[in-house]
């Protein structure tokens, strides 16, 4: 690669470096065959990353802004998709079950289960081109490689099936092969059900929703960067799920007793067995990465909420806290943290909390507090009930919320820290699914590199010696970084070792 | 979550990185020169990034962060697959080194560097260590996907056949996947199950699957297809796995067995050229100097077990234990007591089907045949169906006075694999002729 030839590609590796601390690692590679001894027994064993394609990524759940009674949950999977990942782009797999998991009555037992499963179609297989020709519409004979979708629906014990052979929006790959991606998300938006139980469903490819500055990840090591506040996600698809039903379909009796609903959404995967396993879950955002030490984030995923006691430790008495106050002096709140117990696990009374309700890990959202016109990105914290804590809205400022709830926010710590990322690149849509149409495969500067960005510098200006903090919200984010990836990674010596040469 | 696709765009990084030049940094580059310049859209599409850039990739972030015990860990899984690429073993100290790097920094409940430990272990295969490396990491993290695939292939080592199929039924619930699916392969084949082997891996395969994966498997599938004398479908699979990646060396390898398969000895040569020159492996050069000797060119043969003996020698001073590969060697090619020796320190160590192979054939060559048949008995022990444990067997039989016995493992063996080593086939061939010799 010759120099300066894409600064695209500058500002996509910086997030990997970037990211690659935190979460690259946490996965690890995995063994992909096995290691033999001998010729005839050898068997290479190449490693691989992690699986993506089983990978939850965020999950929001709140009142629709344009139809207040209705709520719409929207849960993503395959995070950090590039825009240009030809020739496969991102299909979902196909020997997994992508669900959203509803608990309508507080027992941290899922009463209604959404189920999506896909299936693969091709035109031809004489070719692993994904499409063959520009692609108007779902149908077109030249969108080579489709998927469809089943979609089942669990109550009271029992499965119906709500949708068959439904069309998955594809990935969107460039402009010239899809001139307008807009139509073919339309054409994914679909109505599914009967009667009461009637939603839409969209499937397929989004900009990822999720705003914040990863370069904060690496601050945990004692990293010094000089700029956070950009996002740092921009520009990167995710695969969304999106559904949209009337309240009363998924809280029976939210007029007077239970109008809270807790979501999380799960992947199961078919093992060599034949039988399905979770291997991933996800309800609040960040709870595998701030609150779950990396030892028990494999555990985690493949937990189940009514079992969430086990990780209770870990929420009434938390390691961040702990840590910024070490490195910053910030006077960590004192534990037990009856607080984040319920922000993470019961919900809070009077808002989101079920009644008689069990702990455990998901995203609780009252049905009967209306959306409002004017959201606040600090959701609760701000006074504007519809937000996060309670469900969770695109644009609802999560980094922040849960920095400032950590470090007392709720118990007399009143404070103003966060990323300096307050709201996503791109615009959401006003109606459902809501989310931003994905990044084009054919955009050459899809994450808006910032002029003097390198993957060395991580974003500063080249010249200027990253010599402490240069504002605000720098200093903040520095202590995010700093106490997220320390707690992260558990205890990390604060000396400096003499470390080997690399390579 | 979010730890999706990053070693891709790492590599990427990298990439760009080198290009830049880091003044005042530089990559290290000895060994990664000969690396290709890989191009994003390719990498996007595999789900194995090209290693070294994935390593420079951790360098460079370590250069930053050097207090990030789970990129030292990282890296030292890269080591060693960097070390499984290149056939290079000095990749196994750089390994061992950083992975200590790692559990300095992070002492406590560092998963991880324990699984990277095992993985290093059993790629010197030292299997007990490996096995008991595991037990460590997944006491943290029962977890860990490394951990649990090590963990099956330490025990397969070890001759410890039902625990194998326990872990594998762990692995299997905790983190199913392509790794753990393709070791259960391995397992059906072991015990001689080519059908549910060939089955499993086909249900792994999509045609939307990352072209490295693709590869992979329908290599694996080939040589299932070759062993049961699928000629066709084998070639059609190892078609399909160099269109996925026409740089996989692992394919090279099928095509060269397939190619003796078909009787095709002078396209075996140049293939086998190809994949030793790229990955000098002591097995591949073996099976290469053997075919020199079964086409009457001893000398040619005699350069190419020389290289055997250096690449050995490497391998051992960078702490793998070879004493398995060594004795089928020396018991072939060398020293008869050499191997003796050898055989019987790694038998010490494990006794797997082809430990007690490399036992019986040593002894035999050292001209103890009659204590070399019951090892002989118990490299079969599985059903495996792998041409030279029947070949071994049948010889060792003849040579003891068991001929009914061996005409029967020696035309097992035959049939078992049309493309194992020629040089050993003929070998097969002529003892059965003198058992039919002797009936007359």
């Amino acid at each position: 690669m010759q120099p300066g030839q894409s600064t695209k590609r500058l500002r996509r590796s910086s997030v990997a470096m970037l990211a690659s601390g935190s979460l690259l690692v946490a996965s690890g590679l995995a063994l992909l065959g096995p290691t033999g001894a001998t010729a005839s027994s050898h068997r290479e064993a190449p490693m691989i990353a992690g699986l993506p394609q089983y990978d939850n990524a965020d999950v929001y759940a709140f009142m629709s802004p344009d139809k207040p009674s209705k709520v719409t949950l929207v849960a993503n999977w395959i995070p950090l998709e590039e825009p240009a990942g030809g020739p496969n782009f991102y299909p979902w797999a196909t020997d997994a079950r992508y669900d959203i998991n509803i608990d309508n009555t507080g027992d941290a037992k899922a009463d209604i289960i959404y189920r999506w499963r896909f299936k693969n179609h091709y035109r031809t297989k004489n070719t692993i081109l994904y499409n063959t020709g520009v692609v108007t519409s779902f149908g077109d004979p030249d969108l080579n490689f489709r998927q469809t979708y089943t979609l089942r629906r669990l109550d009271h014990g029992k499965w119906k099936t709500m949708a068959r052979n439904a069309p998955v929006a594809p990935s969107y790959v460039g402009d010239a092969s899809m001139p307008n991606y807009a139509d073919l998300r339309d054409d994914a938006v679909i109505s599914a059900g009967y009667g009461s139980k009637r939603l839409k469903s969209f499937v397929g490819q989004a900009e990822d929703p999720f705003f914040l500055d990863l370069r904060v990840f690496d601050l945990l090591y004692g990293g010094d960067l000089s700029e956070v506040g950009d996002d740092t996600l921009a520009g990167f698809n995710v695969n969304t799920i999106a559904m949209q039903i009337d309240r009363k379909a998924v809280a029976k009796q939210y007029r007077r007793y239970r109008p809270i609903i807790g979501v999380w959404s799960t992947t199961d995967r078919r093992g060599a067995d034949g039988r399905f396993r979770q291997v991933s879950r996800l309800g609040n955002p960040l709870v595998n990465e701030v609150v779950i030490p990396i030892k028990d984030k494999d555990t985690f995923n493949a937990s189940r909420p009514v079992n969430d006691e086990q990780f209770l430790p870990y929420v009434t008495n938390p390691g961040l806290p702990n840590v910024i106050e070490a490195l910053y002096g910030i006077p960590a709140p004192e534990p037990p943290r009856d607080d984040l117990v319920q922000v993470f696990l019961t919900g809070i009374p009077g808002l989101n909390q079920p009644r008689n309700v069990e702990p455990s890990e998901q995203l609780r959202l009252n049905v009967k507090i209306p959306p409002t016109d004017d959201p606040d990105r600090l959701g609760v914290l701000a006074g504007d009930t519809a937000g996060f804590p309670n469900g969770r809205r695109l644009t609802d400022d999560v980094v922040d919320i849960e920095l400032q709830v950590l470090e007392g926010e709720l118990v007399g710590n009143p404070n103003d820290l966060g990323d300096a990322v307050n709201s996503n690149d791109v615009e959401f849509g006003e109606t459902f699914p809501y989310v931003a149409l994905p990044t084009s495969g054919s955009n050459p500067d899809p994450h808006d590199t910032p002029s003097g960005f390198t993957p060395l510098n991580g974003g500063a200006a080249p010249d200027q010696p990253t010599a402490g903090p240069v504002g605000e919200p720098v200093l903040v984010g520095s202590v995010l970084g700093l106490g997220l990836l320390l707690l992260l990674a558990g205890a990390v010596a604060a000396s400096r070792r003499r470390t080997p040469a690399l390579a | 979550m979010r730890r999706a696709l990053l070693v891709v765009i790492i590599a990427v990084t990298l990439s760009v990185a080198g290009a830049l030049g880091w003044a005042g940094l530089p990559l290290q580059t000895d060994r990664t020169e000969s690396a290709r310049t890989v191009d994003a859209p390719a990498l996007t599409t595999s789900g194995s990034a090209d290693i070294t850039t994935t390593i420079a990739g951790l360098q460079a972030h370590l250069r930053a962060q050097p207090a990030d015990a789970q990129s030292w860990a990282t890296l030292g899984e890269a080591y060693v697959e960097q070390a499984r690429l290149t056939g290079d073993p000095s990749y196994y100290d750089k390994a061992a080194k950083v992975l200590r790097q790692s559990l300095r920094e992070q002492p406590d409940d560092n998963a991880s560097a324990l699984a990277g430990q095992a993985a290093l272990a059993a790629a010197r295969h030292q299997f007990s260590r490996a096995l008991a490396t595991t037990g460590k990491a997944l006491r943290i993290n029962p977890y860990h996907p490394v951990a649990l695939a090590i963990r099956v292939d330490a025990l397969t080592e070890l001759g410890r056949y039902h625990d194998q199929l326990r872990a594998l039924d762990r692995a299997d619930r905790r983190q199913p996947g392509l790794p753990i699916f393709t070791r259960y392969a391995y397992a059906f084949e072991l015990r001689g199950d080519l059908d549910r082997a060939r089955a499993l891996l086909r249900r792994t395969l999509s045609p939307v699957s990352p072209p490295a994966d693709r590869a992979f498997v329908l290599t694996i599938l080939a040589d299932i297809d070759r062993r049961a004398g699928d000629l066709p479908a084998a070639e059609r699979h190892l078609r399909a796995a160099l269109d996925a990646d026409p740089d996989y060396v692992q394919a090279w390898v099928g095509r060269a067995r397939l190619a003796v398969a078909k009787g095709r000895l002078e396209q075996a040569e140049r293939w086998w050229l190809k994949v030793t020159s790229r990955l000098p492996l002591p097995e591949y050069v073996v099976e290469l100097g053997e075919l020199y000797l079964a086409t009457g060119q001893p000398r040619l043969a005699r350069k190419q077990f020389a290289v055997v003996r250096t690449v050995q020698e490497l391998f051992r001073r960078s702490g793998v234990h070879t004493d398995l590969e060594l004795a089928l060697f020396a018991a072939d090619h060398g020293d008869a007591a050499v191997a003796v020796r050898a055989a019987q320190s790694e038998f010490a160590r494990r006794q797997s089907v082809h430990a007690a192979d490399a036992l019986a054939w040593a002894l035999h060559a050292g001209g103890r045949s009659e204590q070399a048949l019951p090892h002989a008995r118990a490299a079969t022990r599985l059903g495996t169906p792998e041409a030279r444990l029947w070949l071994h067997r049948g010889i060792i039989e003849a040579a003891t006075g068991h001929p009914v016995d061996a005409r029967r493992h020696l035309q097992r063996g035959l049939r078992t694999d049309p493309g194992a080593s020629p040089w050993l086939a003929d070998h097969a061939r002529r003892a059965l002729a003198e058992i039919a010799g002797g009936d007359r």
